[in-house]
């Protein structure tokens, strides 16, 4: 049965949206927390871990993100291993994510000179006090411009996870346009939501450059 | 026997030798300048005594304990060992206060009140009290030199490195710092007890004194 494109579904794609925040947020943190430990661990003086985390992020970096929501999705259950299509998206964005925030904040950290670890270490700080106190707080104000820009890469991308089946905005806006055969009504509609999310976070990372570049 | 003992030490970075064949000894309570000219040595001296700079040859001795022995915990050392680099090196995200109490807490773990009233004294000490609560942006360059000479007293080291002592300071400062280095070192000698390191390089000239003061 066909029916027209109303604001009933308008309804139901902004609250789909909320899903698409949800994916955000969780791979976000996944990302985070993973980039965290790959940015340190890309300083670390061990260098074997280095290359391990090296080889690591060139090889996600160097792959499709699409190619890794497949890869998880349909072939963690070949392993056994049963996945939904929420976890999966979630891991696939954490891996891609991490890759990424890594690069970002491992340049961050070492932007910062080498005589602020000097200087902390002959205070008799350990290597761990000194990342802690000393190096991360003064990198953080280098990496917000960038991690906001990758958060807004991140919004967006998550209209992959509609490819597994996953209903945030994209999914939703595809099952809309079957049911209404109104595709250009209903995407356009998609796109707003999409730039409603992202505008912000664009306009806010712009003034913490401008900040940024003011306060050097 | 000296507190620190350095003995026939050797150091290059990659093919360029810096030290050659450096014996020197500082007494409990002695202060000693390390006079040369530019580019002669002294910064990397000073860096060798508290284990930022690896050594090719011969040995450091510092309170009995080896500076390069893989064993020595540098940490630990270090808590000992002052330092006021050439470029200071304060850290730039912290308030005056701030940079002076963190060692003292996170190392040390003195309580913040304990570490306040330290940080007063030390500040009162070299006559900056009133900037407790400024930032080493906001300072001039002899101001910062005398909070690096603060944090450093703070954490009442055994042993004191000045590197280029007074060199941001102005002749009036420069006799206010130097009693304050010396009330530190507890000798009541006016002055300092020049030594020839034995550089390489000749033409030494008033440079960088490598002070030793008591614990308080
Ligand atoms: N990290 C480094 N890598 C390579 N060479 C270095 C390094 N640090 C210092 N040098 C070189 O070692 C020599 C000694 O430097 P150092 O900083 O110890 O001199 P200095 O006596 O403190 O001079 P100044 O009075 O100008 O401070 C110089 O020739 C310098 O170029
Ligand atoms: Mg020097």
């Amino acid at each position: 049965m066909i029916r027209t494109f109303s604001s009933i579904d308008v309804m139901y794609l902004v609250a789909a949206a909320r899903w698409t925040l949800a994916l955000t947020a969780t791979a976000f943190c996944g990302s985070a927390l993973l980039g965290l430990v790959l940015a340190i661990a890309r300083i670390s003086p061990i260098a074997p871990l280095r290359w391990l985390v090296a080889a690591y992020i060139y090889v996600v970096q160097g792959t499709p993100l699409l190619v890794w929501l497949f890869v998880i999705f349909f072939g963690l259950p070949l392993l056994g291993v049963s996945v939904n299509p929420w976890l999966a998206a979630a891991i696939a964005f954490s891996v891609y994510g991490s890759a990424f925030l890594g690069e970002i904040w491992r340049g961050a950290l070492i932007s910062i000179a080498r005589t602020q670890w000097e200087a902390a270490a002959s205070l008799g700080m350990s290597m761990s006090q000194q990342l802690r106190y000393i190096i991360i707080p003064q990198s953080v104000r280098i990496a917000i411009p960038p991690t906001v820009g990758f958060l807004v890469q991140l919004i967006k991308n998550t209209s992959l996870a509609a490819t597994i089946g996953l209903v945030e905005l994209t999914r939703e806006g595809q099952l809309t346009a079957a049911g209404t055969y109104m595709p250009f009504a209903v995407f356009t509609t998609v796109a707003c939501i999409y730039f409603v999310m992202c505008f912000p976070l664009t306009q806010w990372s712009r003034s913490l450059e401008r900040k940024l570049d003011v306060a050097r | 026997m000296s507190l620190v003992d350095i003995q026939a030490i050797s150091k290059s970075y990659g093919s360029l030798p810096v030290l050659k064949d450096v014996s020197l000894g500082v007494a409990k309570g002695e202060v000693v300048a390390v006079i040369g000219r530019s580019g002669s040595g002294k910064s990397t001296l000073l860096r060798c005594i508290n284990g930022l700079e690896p050594i090719q040859a011969g040995t450091i001795t510092v309170d009995g304990v080896r500076v390069n022995d893989p064993k020595t915990d540098l940490r630990k050392l270090r808590q000992e060992v002052g330092i006021v680099f050439q470029s200071f090196n304060l850290f730039p995200h912290l308030s005056v206060c701030e940079n002076i109490t963190l060692a003292p807490r996170v190392v040390r773990k003195q309580s913040p009140d304990a570490a306040r009233e330290v940080a007063r004294e030390v500040l009162h000490r070299v006559g900056l009290e009133e900037k407790l609560d400024a930032y080493p942006s906001q300072l001039s360059g002899g101001q910062q030199q005398r909070v690096a000479i603060a944090r450093s007293l703070a954490m009442r080291p055994k042993v004191m490195l000045f590197d280029e002592v007074t060199s941001a300071l102005d002749p009036e400062l420069t006799g206010e710092v130097l009693k304050v280095l010396e009330a530190g070192a507890g000798s009541g000698r006016p002055g300092g007890h020049d030594h020839d390191p034995r550089h390489p390089r000749d033409g030494l000239r008033a440079s960088v004194r490598l002070a030793r003061r008591l614990h308080a």
